[in-house]
């Protein structure tokens, strides 16, 4: 085994700046994670990519600036939540008043995608937890990441996870109900 | 994660799932401009007619249309207690034939002239064999007799409203503004409501929320656009006659002193007062994110007042229970921010909470958890309403389209909508000439299958507040009765003009497609004459 090189002393530790991605090698890395997450929280295939369009947008637009943040792809992904919740505005009050008249809430119904009915749960969860658990649970961010994103306090994520996960595994059926408190602590 | 959690490994699932399907689909070039609209000059065609329209009306070619004369009625049932009066419909009611061509007021008017008002819960069903109406022809509705028009068609996607809380009819009522998709465009297109003719294209997308000046047929304000790729602080207003855009108020340097990273703002689906000089937004910073809201008199092109907090539990007042119920997600983002016609206060609509707030922000108060579809309504005695349906629980009004005086906080429920068919509805104050009356607009019932039509389904009528809270029953809207199969696109959205003599709604004809298209009736002249 080679002997290993003298550790540099702290005032030779010189840190390399990050270097800044491309507008384009970003565009190619995150595309597809941002059209699921958003697919996720929307439901649709084309409002998923309009909103990925228009987040991608604003981000080309302050490339200069969003590319030295430490983490563009979480500041992309905040514009893409928030983005989400203006489009939910318009299209899902419908469904929203639809749902909230009826005085028995009708189940899920069973789609032939045994996914969908998951995504589909996930969505008829309120908006905040519903954002946390598609970030979580798709996009892989950790509470800190999920905090950074939504701008709000890391105990805040984890309250709207626990209570997401609780009302998914109601949704979903008695052999999800086991422990789910967990993964709020995770 | 939990290794081993039933939970976990479904949504694992799941999401390895849909990343193997979008693994497989290409990545799109980037395309920078794709969605972005609104360049410098909002109006970019003037397509025919225009100016025609602010000096001599348009020929008259129509013939009168044939209101058959055995639509009479006794006297109105205003208490309400010995049922709905209704009158006989005309075999023929439907095939009134008319020139499209033109349709002036004063014909329009004497349509409507004769046709008696129907008051309270009434069941009568719309009919059966009720074809689309072609463009322009107007009809009388089977049930009610009431006139009424197609103004748009639809084309390749759509050609509707998105709201009922806008007013899209110009102050002399000559000109309207629908939202178009061709299928493979969107704009804002102006109607000449008397060719049905398309007058002009605004190159704006929905959410720069044009609205028509309050006296000035023929000028739009709004904003430049809905998110931070176009939107500004700076209210526009455009001519439709010249196609130009002026700066009405660059709010920018204003704004960015109370919120230095306000980039774009937005009412979302709400209105200025009924004068067209306060107005009130929210703020959002470039992601996207509301981070305050502000209220302005364009008139004394000044701030009024300004929210920077808009989680109402930081400010430590006390709550009602049921609000603090709601709250346990936090307000929420902001849904919509209202107006009251005489200004005086400022509704905010967050995901999980109602909130009055004095029009300077200097105080507010809780209304409820949420309402949707709701709207701020005048009423006769110089108060502010606000009239939604009361979805929330544990409430008293639970089920009730609900009225609520907005000095009190006083609720008084108005209909049980789950007493018939679980109707979902909307409501829409924008009658603010004639206080004191809602146009309520009905979808999405839960009518049994084979079974009548629920009194509330699928309908458009007129509501008192206050009084002895009168329904007129204007007419059914023909919207796709399959709620499985219905569109969004579809809702009828309805609302008035502000003097209340024609209300608008949307409707697919029952064609089960996206199809949006927009209806007009005319209000029967007898209503002008009720108390």
């Amino acid at each position: 085994m080679a002997p290993s090189p003298t550790p540099p002393s702290p005032q030779e530790v010189v840190v390399a700046p990050r270097a800044i991605e491309s507008f384009d090698d970003y565009y190619r890395r995150d595309y597809r994670s941002l059209v699921g997450l958003a697919f996720v929280i929307t439901g649709d295939h084309g409002t998923a990519e309009d909103l990925v369009q228009d987040a991608l947008t604003t981000a080309h637009r302050n490339w200069s600036k969003v590319s030295h943040y430490d983490k563009p792809e979480a500041w992309v992904r905040r514009v893409l939540v928030n983005r989400s919740t203006s489009r939910f505005r318009r299209l899902a009050s419908e469904a929203k008043a639809t749902l909230k008249l009826r005085q028995e809430p009708e189940k899920i119904v069973e789609p032939s995608d045994p996914n969908l009915e998951v995504w589909n749960a996930v969505r008829s969860l309120p908006k905040r937890q519903s954002q946390v658990i598609a970030l979580h649970y798709w996009d892989d961010q950790s509470l800190a990441q999920i905090a950074d994103i939504l701008e709000c306090g890391t105990e805040t994520v984890k309250t709207h996870l626990k209570r997401g996960r609780q009302a998914l595994a109601e949704a979903l059926g008695e052999n999800y109900l086991k422990d789910n408190d967990e993964g709020a602590d995770q | 994660m939990i290794p081993g959690d039933p939970l976990d490994s479904r949504l694992d699932t799941a999401a390895g799932e849909l990343r193997s399907q979008l693994g497989e689909a290409p990545i799109p070039d980037f395309e920078p401009n794709k969605r972005v609209a609104a360049p410098v000059a909002a109006v970019v065609a003037i397509l025919i007619g225009i100016g025609v329209f602010l000096s001599a009306p348009f020929s008259n070619n129509a013939s009168q249309v044939d209101v058959a004369d055995d639509t009479s009625i006794d006297a109105p049932d205003i208490d309400g207690d010995s049922g709905p009066v209704v009158p006989e419909p005309a075999a023929d009611s439907e095939v009134d034939s008319s020139d499209p061509s033109r349709r002036t007021t004063t014909e329009l008017e004497t349509a409507a002239s004769d046709v008696e008002l129907t008051f309270g819960q009434d069941a009568t069903q719309p009919s059966s064999d009720r074809v689309r109406p072609d463009l322009g022809q107007l009809r009388n509705d089977p049930a009610y007799g009431s006139v009424i028009t197609r103004l748009t068609d639809a084309g390749g996607r759509f050609s509707r409203f998105d709201s009922n809380r806008r007013v899209m009819t110009n102050s002399d009522n000559t000109l309207l503004i629908t939202h178009v998709d061709d299928g493979t465009s969107e704009n804002m297109s102006i109607i000449d409501l008397e060719s049905l003719e398309q007058v002009a294209v605004v190159d704006r997308d929905e959410e720069s929320e044009l609205t028509w000046h309050p006296t000035d047929p023929a000028r739009i304000r709004h904003l430049s656009g809905g998110d931070a790729n176009n939107g500004s602080l700076r209210l526009l207003e455009t001519d439709v006659t010249t196609g130009e855009t002026s700066v009405l108020a660059d709010l920018t340097d204003r704004i960015q002193q109370i919120f230095p990273t306000g980039t774009h703002m937005l009412s979302a689906h709400g209105r200025p007062g009924d004068n067209g000089n306060f107005w009130a937004w929210v703020v959002r910073d470039e992601t996207g994110a509301p981070i305050g809201a502000v209220s302005y008199d364009l008139a004394a092109d000044s701030i009024i007042g300004s929210l920077s907090e808009l989680d109402p539990t930081a400010s430590g007042q006390e709550l009602p229970a049921i609000v603090d119920e709601g709250l346990v997600n936090g307000p929420g983002d902001i849904e919509s921010i209202l107006v009251t016609s005489d200004a005086k206060y400022v509704v905010i609509e967050y995901a999980f909470v109602t909130i009055v707030h004095d029009a300077d922000f200097s105080a507010f108060r809780a209304i409820e958890n949420t309402g949707d579809n709701a709207d701020v309504v005048a009423t006769p005695d110089g108060t502010d309403a606000y009239v939604f349906v009361n979805f929330n629980t544990p409430s008293q009004n639970y089920g009730f389209l609900t009225a609520v005086d907005l000095d009190t906080l006083e609720q008084t429920p108005l209909i049980n909508l789950f007493d018939n068919a679980n109707t979902s509805m909307s409501v829409s104050g924008t009658a603010t000439g004639k206080p004191g009356w809602v146009a309520l607009s009905t979808f999405s019932c839960k009518n049994e299958v084979g079974a009548d039509e629920a009194w509330t389904c699928n309908k458009i009528m007129l509501m008192e507040l206050g009084g002895e809270n009168r329904i007129v029953p204007l007419a059914h809207t023909y919207r796709c009765s399959n709620d499985e199969d219905a569109s969004w696109f579809t809702i009828p959205n309805g609302w008035t003009n502000r003097d209340l003599t024609r209300v608008y709604f949307t409707s697919d004809s029952g064609r089960c497609t996206e199809g949006g298209e927009i209806y007009e009736v005319i209000v029967p002249g007898q209503f002008a004459e009720l108390n």
